[in-house]
């Protein structure tokens, strides 16, 4: 999917080509061949720096695995990732960690992304440590905790030695997007951050994300598979299905025009609360591809 | 942590719940008293493990007297005379003629206290011709009582010291089997199995025979130290390394490669400290499991030697029937060991109560 230029020449922060990643299938009985998911097949994505984009797709099309391996904590079968210019794609892991401070990942569960057995303050420190120098003394890494928690929206006085048990889901999922912040990264990849909490919840917590935007000049890679959720928070959208980007466009012109048939019934689904009446019955070329229907809107062909 | 501010960790709260387990805590008494005779060994008892005086061989356990003449006195005990009956029996007899009043503090052979200065103060007996015995004596006439906190030394240690280092050997290759998976993995746990495809005892035996025969005491110790540890981290790096295949898949651990923290130190901060709740009481469990590994091999003749107290070597005395028939006292070490392997059994049940909500939790967590 080509930048759309609606900023003017906005530079590509993160560039997915040709990702592709397969697992193999364990296989019983009499079939010798090894068979395989199609978990992410060639999907090529671009973020414009400051950005948002939103990649939503029911459970188990493959969003949360591209999330993943845009951050290479797992390994591509194929493809590249170019973050800032930079192939990512092949080097080795030990200088990973130079990349990493840039790209951070909120997950979805805020009940098993903080360790346990962290108080908040080890938490916190533990991501600082990476960066020694930026916070080399107890009142720097202090001032840094106070200001994070600041930012995002956690208020309470002994909040830095409690643990994460002793928080509700939204608060932990804000401990998590602090932890995500400490290193100052400048993608975000939040992997259905708001989807296990109450909708007020998410509301609350997409006005934090949009204010920590505009605070740290964050681009957002944020994947959801409610198309409500991600509505306000993103400027483009792409619909993944079954491994594949089916449709592209900016977020309005999602909402407004939907072409995919899939899109369509995501829509429905997720507006309506309408079931999705066949499912399964989407056929997808193998070798389709994304088709330019004007204004940056691209559809799977087919 | 922060105990002043009132947030407590899973591990204080489930030491909260220990706290209220009467019979693990009577368990920890008793472990306790047992481990500090063993500290104070040189100080509490009367006598050298090494000091033998043949002529009071399988002396019974001397009675001490509270009245002299119907009449309340300080508590003493009488000399024995030794005189054999129609079957050549040894027979102890009270020598009322001599007197020894008991005494703490009573100097005796000299020793370094705690390891750190010399002393001859004893914590209690009686002056030097007399001689007392609490527990009995053994063949050589040794105290039983001085010989069972001297061999406590080395079976509460040796329990411990080969837990320490199978736990070790245990999480570590189990969590780096488990992290890395793959090739490395099918290795080590290949490596594990046949570890634990051997049996335990013969095992011992066989690591036993390797070790050259004129090591001293405290080179055997650490042979035997070593030989049983060696037999028992496979079990628990099976677990631990089970564990791990889990736990590398939770959020955190995920949290914390994207953070870009070293795999070194996500197995030591992430993932090991998850399956401790686990290990702790697995190792609890396993101590016993040590402790009679090297009674075992010292009731052979393979383990401490004598004149060096254990508890197994200790017992090697009352192997025969007809030795426990006339000095039953010589079994006082059985007891012992009962007694310890009891205790950690108790406090090790316990500790897997109250860890247990822990591990439920964690599993809830999974999400």
């Amino acid at each position: 999917m080509p930048v759309e230029g609606g900023d003017g020449g906005v530079d590509v922060l993160l560039e997915l080509k040709n990702i592709k990643k397969f697992f193999p299938i364990k296989h019983g009985g009499t079939d010798k061949r090894q068979r395989f998911v199609r978990a992410v097949d060639d999907v090529s994505l671009d973020i414009a720096s400051g950005e948002n984009l939103s990649l939503v797709g029911e459970s188990g099309c493959g969003k949360t695995t591209l999330g993943r391996i845009a951050l290479r904590l797992i390994p591509a079968d194929g493809g590249s990732i170019v973050f800032n210019g930079e192939d990512i794609s092949r080097i080795p892991n030990r200088y990973l960690k130079e990349y990493r401070k840039n790209m951070q990942m909120v997950f979805q569960d805020p009940y098993s992304s903080l360790d346990p057995r962290f108080t908040v303050r080890h938490i916190l420190r533990e991501a600082m440590t990476l960066t020694m120098n930026a916070y080399p003394t107890e009142d720097a890494q202090r001032d840094r905790m106070a200001e994070l928690l600041e930012a995002v929206g956690l208020r309470q006085p002994d909040i830095l030695s409690r643990y994460p048990h002793e928080f509700s889901g939204g608060e932990r999922q804000r401990i998590a997007i602090a932890r995500a912040l400490v290193l100052n990264p400048r993608l975000l990849i939040l992997d259905e951050a708001v989807s296990s909490l109450d909708v007020i919840i998410q509301q609350q917590l997409i006005n934090l994300l949009a204010d920590l935007q505009q605070r740290y000049h964050l681009t957002y890679f944020f994947i959801s598979h409610n198309l409500r959720v991600v509505k306000k928070i993103s400027r483009k959208i792409a619909v993944m299905y079954q491994g594949k980007i089916v449709e592209a466009a900016p977020a309005e012109e999602i909402f407004r025009n939907p072409l995919h048939p899939y899109t369509k019934e995501l829509l429905a689904a997720a507006i309506d609360y309408k079931a999705i009446p066949h499912g399964r019955g989407i056929q997808m070329a193998p070798k389709a591809r994304l088709v330019d229907q004007g204004q940056g809107h691209f559809v799977l062909e087919g | 942590m922060n105990k002043q501010s009132g947030h407590l960790s899973e591990f204080q709260i489930a030491f909260r719940h220990f706290r209220r387990n009467r019979l693990a805590w009577t368990g920890v008494m008793i472990l306790s008293l047992l481990y500090g005779g063993a500290v104070l060994a040189d100080f509490l008892s009367p006598y050298s493990f090494k000091d033998e005086n043949r002529n009071y061989s399988y002396a019974p356990p001397t009675s001490i007297h509270f009245f002299d003449n119907g009449r309340l006195a300080w508590p003493y005990v009488n000399g024995m005379k030794l005189s054999f009956d129609e079957y050549n029996k040894r027979v102890y007899q009270r020598d009322p003629a001599k007197h020894y009043p008991l005494q703490f503090l009573v100097k005796g052979e000299e020793y370094r206290f705690l390891g750190l200065f010399p002393c001859r103060r004893h914590f209690f007996g009686v002056e030097a011709p007399g001689r007392w015995y609490l527990l009995g004596a053994d063949a050589r006439g040794r105290d039983m009582f001085s010989r069972l906190l001297y061999g406590g030394r080395v079976s509460l240690t040796i329990g411990l010291m080969g837990a320490v280092i199978a736990f070790s050997l245990g999480l570590i290759i189990g969590g780096i089997s488990g992290y890395y998976g793959g090739r490395l993995d099918n290795f080590l746990m290949r490596l594990c199995e046949m570890f634990m495809m051997v049996p335990g005892f013969y095992l011992l035996l066989a690591l036993r025979a390797a070790v050259p025969d004129n090591f001293n005491s405290v080179q055997v110790y650490f042979s035997i130290v070593i030989i049983l540890s060696f037999i028992g981290w496979a079990g628990l790096a099976r677990i631990v390394r089970g564990m791990c295949l889990s736990l590398r898949e939770r959020e955190y651990v995920l949290a914390a490669k994207s953070l870009g923290l070293s795999d070194i130190r996500i197995i030591l901060r992430h993932i090991l400290p998850h399956t401790l709740s686990y290990s702790i009481f697995a190792v609890m469990l396993s101590i016993p499991g040590y402790i009679l590994g090297e009674s075992a091999l010292s009731l052979i003749g393979l383990g401490i030697q004598d004149p060096y107290a254990s508890w197994g070597n200790m017992l090697s005395d009352a192997m025969s029937i007809v030795r426990i028939k006339f000095a039953p006292w010589i079994l006082s070490p059985a007891f012992l060991i009962f007694l310890t392997v009891v205790c950690f059994n108790v406090i090790g049940d316990a500790l897997r109560d109250c860890l247990d909500p822990m591990l439920k939790a964690e599993g809830h967590r999974d999400g």
